[in-house]
């Protein structure tokens, strides 16, 4: 069976299989698959300061049973404090102007892009890749990017679909990240299914 | 407790003449998700809409998009639903031209949608956030990448195309 075609005006050509090569300098940590109860909070603790930067890549919605964009919140080692700053640019479709925003000394990093909820007859849902450099540099503060959005695959409120970017900051200390938290910002969990992977990248 | 390497490459392409389609078949299901890097140019003239179809189009018209993009003079955000085939930058040109990084999650869990999140430019036309949902509970085994329109537009030769497969612990 061919792994790869092209199709042309001038016809088909067979592409060649690649051989897998595999490399070390990028590092599944831990993963969060959530079982049917629902999970509240999904922490990765005890995050090794052994590689250069951190990506969380997320598939996941929250367990309301409305129809109701819900955005999610991170938090760094545990600090509840007003420790965090970020700004945040969405598109919601329909030929809106993008919504922007921003949050200064607020005691998480909220992810407007926002997670999909539970829609009857189907499973709405988010993703998001998020991107954390230099997380066990002791010497400088951290920051995160993140890009995403969510789809409710129908309902309207209070959009059928966000798509957006954030990029934010912790200012608790220097430290080096050891824990990352991620919840709703409602008081809903994350529902069954949703599977939020860490991993190290090596520099 | 790191489990190992899990950034694999899986194929690639680089197109050696003007393509109307590339396709990817037989993925393998052992990845938890997939990354699409694209470098592409348009045959003249600009092509609308860059696209992927997944399995062929098996599961019909359940595709949804919302993008957030930018000219650099302006801005906005748009929307599809009920869609035959996901879309990412809405335009990419004769030229350069255009990047995409395709993010493919949970691609092979039979138990969920898809969510693909994507960030991608074009020299010509500006910058682009896409979320695309498909709603099937099927693993993806195969991507085709296309240009929507005009008929017949298609992918410059160079352009190249690299899949790779990302594997959670």
């Amino acid at each position: 069976m061919p792994l790869l075609t092209t199709q042309s005006a001038k016809g088909f050509g067979w592409g060649k299989f690649a051989e897998s090569a595999i490399t070390s300098d990028y590092e599944s940590i831990q993963t969060i698959t959530v079982g049917s109860g629902g999970l509240r909070t999904a922490s990765f603790t005890s995050i090794p300061a052994t590689f250069k930067h951190l990506e969380i890549r997320l598939w996941g919605y929250s367990n309301r049973t409305d129809n109701i964009i819900d955005d999610y919140n991170i938090r760094i080692n545990g600090d509840t404090g007003y420790n965090y700053s970020y700004h945040f640019i969405i598109g919601e479709g329909g030929g809106t102007t993008p919504s922007f925003g921003n949050g200064v000394s607020v005691s998480t990093i909220n992810s407007s892009p926002c997670i999909g909820t539970v829609r009857s007859g189907g499973i709405s849902n988010g993703g998001a890749i998020i991107q954390i450099p230099d997380y066990a540099n002791t010497n400088k503060l951290k920051t995160l990017k993140l890009i995403g959005g969510c789809d409710l695959n129908g309902a309207t409120s209070p959009a059928p679909g966000r798509a957006g970017i954030v990029s934010g900051v912790w200012q608790g200390s220097n430290n080096a990240i050891s824990q990352i938290d991620l919840f709703a910002s409602q008081t809903y969990n994350w529902g069954q299914y949703t599977n939020i992977a860490l991993y190290g990248i090596k520099g | 407790m790191a489990a190992g390497p899990t950034y694999v490459p899986i194929n690639n392409t680089t197109l050696s003449s003007s393509t109307n389609v590339v396709t990817f078949s037989s993925i393998p299901a052992t990845y938890t998700d997939l990354v699409l890097v694209c470098r592409m140019a348009a045959t003249s003239p600009a092509a609308n809409a860059f696209k992927l179809d997944f399995n062929s189009g098996a599961a019909g018209s359940v595709h949804s998009q919302t993008n957030l993009r930018s000219d650099g003079s302006t801005t906005g955000s748009s929307r599809e639903q009920n869609e035959a085939n996901a879309r990412f930058l809405t335009s990419v040109n004769p030229g350069p031209s255009g990047t995409e990084y395709i993010h493919i999650l949970n691609y092979s869990n039979t138990n969920t949608y898809k969510n693909i999140v994507s960030l991608g430019g074009d020299v010509g036309y500006g910058v682009e956030i896409n979320n695309n949902s498909w709603r099937s509970y099927s693993a993806i085994s195969s991507i085709s990448i296309f240009f929507s329109s005009p008929t017949g537009n298609a992918m410059l030769s160079g352009s190249q195309f690299t899949l790779y497969g990302i594997k959670a612990a």
